[in-house]
């Protein structure tokens, strides 16, 4: 037994230090630097305690980025989960070809988020984007999309759902294949059509998919940042601000690493109570 | 009981891992690609600088030492600096800084004080007003690698088509704004390829070296208050309000302009999509290599303001954290005050030289009369205004760009600025910490 333990202890090793270097010791250096503040006057860093926190909650800045993100959140999560469940039903279903279409869902994937943002940025372009050409032929004039700031943060939703949707419908795939088939044919057997074997079959049986998938989503969401520095820079008039892009600036811009804490700390405490929520309501019950 | 034993070893195993990880390097042997042996120099540019490489490469082959150098494009290169300096990266030996951030970057420590390591007889080889823009608290931080000028630059083609004159090179017939929007509107149309061609851009869309002349022109003539500690009032005084409506016209009043970026508008002008250009002289070689039939004119002003023209430009200082500061200063020496270089950099740049020899040598050169040389020696000499010298320019810079790009979107200028200084005060408030 004291061997097995043994070997248990040695597999864990490398993977636990990785984990307490790159992710437990960021988020403490990150909570202990947010306490303190550089004196550009004394050309040294100072404790001000909660003095960060105090001010970057009433700088409207900082919560315009948080307007904003808990908006892209509260729209951008839901829309990619249920059209990720979605087309993951759609590339189950038996077609001939299939293997095609499940390979051209995965192409957005495979292309880096950068080179997505920029492939977007030409297409919507206001002057001579692809988009507007076709608007144009249906009589609709030039729109400005990432330069408007009543369509920016939706078009970034957009871009990050056509980022997403098929990187989320793998899971939901892999799901819906452990679904054992004998449940189906036992429905089918007592009359269940489509609809009702999706709502008392399936539906139960992807509810820890739906966790994984809910969860990471938001996280992912919760900090993306790419759109907002390769497309917008957090404009127009702030419409996109995200708050890791404002975390990005204030720390590297604005020079002011501690406030970027102070910042990263509230960014990680929201996101631990909407995860926690969500693993809350999706928990399984006995 | 046991089991508990191995994980918990196993766990302060790991806990010391991490720790030993995370220990910060001794300052004295930092990790990076520079060795303090002097055989290397990392010099780290924008990449508007690019074609200066061989003459970098010179002092390497003269000094026996590699210089590597890392481009930077422009939309980067203030991040990129921001990064590695704020991470004290000594990787990087020699650095671009632009000229009112020299103040900033001095406050931060990026920039190494190099007075000691400059000779007298290499400074009295520049201009004054040069050396004073890399001067801070009486040392010298930075120096300048050249200067710069603004000009109207046209394409005679789009011009023939529309029938219209070419404004004149001469600074005692300089076209006034209102002018130049008469001209756009008229050069402002869709061609018979169904182009459109618009009347007019700026070169550096959206960015405070550019734009600032507008308001300087309506008399604005400070952005900060005498104690640095807030933009209110300065800022978004009336003439600032005023340059941003006209910034804002040009977009959606008038539609004379494209709301592009600032990295397409070069290629809108050359392509023959703009017929004038507010632009820099260092943009010729690429209209010469897009084979297009271009003039120049000198910079407009508003009619009853005041001639300003943009000025300043690329620094080149040596970084605090290097371990081969000696040598990098020699280089930022040698590379900005040695007469044959600074003669060799401007033959390949065409940008306005702050070496006196050089200077001298253009002004009297007679082939130089009406050529662009010329005139960019007059606006330095007459009617150039240097971007504001603040601590926290690189906040008020970022802040104001974003704020020009909204007015170019649409946004009301008057808005768009009290929200901006309401930002950039916030910003700037932890310099009097």
């Amino acid at each position: 037994m004291k061997k097995q333990y043994s070997v248990v202890a040695a597999f864990l090793v490398p993977a636990m230090a990785l984990l307490i270097i790159f992710k437990i010791y960021p988020i403490f250096l990150s909570f202990y630097d947010s306490l303190f503040s550089y004196s550009f006057a004394n050309k040294q860093t100072l404790f001000s305690g909660l003095e960060n926190y105090i001010q970057i909650f009433q700088d409207a800045s900082f919560q315009n980025s948080l307007k904003v993100t808990l908006l892209f959140n509260v729209v951008v999560n839901p829309i990619q989960v249920v059209l990720s469940f979605g087309l993951a039903l759609l590339l189950m279903v038996k077609l001939k070809g299939q293997r095609v279409f499940r390979t051209i869902h995965l192409i957005p994937i495979t292309v880096s988020f950068t080179i997505s943002c920029t492939l977007w940025g030409v297409l919507l372009s206001p002057e001579q984007g692809l988009m507007n050409s076709i608007l144009n032929l249906f009589g609709i004039p030039n729109q400005s999309f990432f330069n408007d700031s009543s369509q920016a943060l939706g078009w970034v939703m957009v871009l990050a759902t056509w980022k997403g949707l098929g990187y989320w419908a793998l899971f939901f795939i892999t799901g819906l294949e452990e679904i054992s088939p004998s449940l189906y044919e036992a429905a089918a057997l007592d009359g269940a059509g489509y609809w009702r074997s999706l709502r008392y079959i399936t539906m139960p049986q992807m509810k820890r998919t739906f966790k994984f998938v809910i969860v990471s989503d938001t996280i992912s969401n919760f900090i993306l940042f790419v759109p907002a520095y390769v497309l917008t820079g957090g404009g127009p008039e702030g419409a996109t601000d995200l708050l890791m892009y404002r975390i990005y600036r204030t720390a590297y811009k604005y020079s002011d690493v501690n406030q970027a804490s102070a910042m990263v700390v509230i960014l990680l405490l929201l996101l631990a109570i909407i995860v926690g929520l969500e693993s809350y309501l999706l928990r399984e019950k006995e | 009981m046991k089991r508990k034993h191995v994980f918990t070893a196993a766990l302060i195993f790991c806990l010391l891992l991490a720790m030993a990880a995370c220990t910060p390097n001794e300052p004295s042997q930092p990790s990076g690609s520079n060795e303090s042996s002097g055989g290397e120099l990392n010099v780290l540019i924008v990449s508007d600088l690019d074609p200066l490489e061989p003459v970098f490469q010179e002092f390497g082959t003269e000094n026996g030492i590699t210089v590597n150098v890392e481009s930077i494009p422009y939309a980067e290169i203030f991040d990129t600096i921001e990064v590695r300096l704020g991470a004290k990266e000594s990787s990087v030996d020699v650095l671009v800084a632009d000229a009112p951030l020299i103040t900033n970057y001095a406050a931060k420590n990026y920039l190494c004080d190099i007075s000691s390591y400059v000779t007298e007889d290499s400074l009295n080889r520049i201009t004054e007003a040069s050396l004073a823009g890399g001067t801070v608290d009486g040392k010298v931080m930075a120096l300048p690698l050249y200067s710069s000028s603004v000009n109207l630059y046209y394409n005679k083609d789009l011009f023939d088509e529309k029938d219209l004159e070419y404004p004149s090179i001469d600074p005692e017939d300089r076209m006034t704004w209102e002018q130049v929007v008469e001209l756009a509107k008229q050069l402002t149309y869709v061609n018979d390829a169904g182009t459109q061609i618009y009347g007019l851009t700026f070169e550096q869309i959206d960015t405070p070296y550019q734009l600032l002349p507008l308001s300087q022109s309506l008399g604005a003539t400070q952005y900060i208050n005498d104690d640095q500690t807030s933009v209110d009032g300065y800022t978004n005084a009336d003439a600032v309000v005023e340059a941003c409506q006209f910034y804002y016209d040009t977009f959606n009043t008038w539609n004379i302009s494209p709301k592009i970026d600032g990295a397409e508008s070069t290629g809108y002008f050359t392509a023959g999509q703009v017929a004038m250009f507010v632009g820099g002289s260092w943009q010729i070689a690429s209209m010469d290599d897009a084979d297009m039939n271009w003039g120049v004119a000198p910079h407009p002003y508003f009619e009853g303001g005041e001639v300003v023209t943009p000025t300043g430009s690329w620094y080149m200082g040596v970084s605090n954290y290097s371990n081969n500061k000696e040598t990098a200063a020699k280089f930022v020496e040698w590379l900005t005050t040695e007469d044959e270089i600074c003669q060799e950099t401007y033959d390949i740049m065409q940008n306005l030289p702050c070496n006196l020899s050089v200077l001298e040598g253009i002004q009297n050169d007679p082939a130089n009369e009406g050529t662009v040389a010329a005139l960019n020696v007059y606006e330095a000499m007459n009617t150039a205004v240097a971007r504001p010298q603040m601590v926290g320019y690189e906040e008020w810079q970022s802040v104001m760009q974003e704020t020009y790009s909204d007015i170019k979107n649409g946004a009301d200028p008057k808005t768009a600025l009290d929200d901006a200084v309401i930002e950039i005060d916030s910003l700037i408030a932890k310099y009097q910490q």
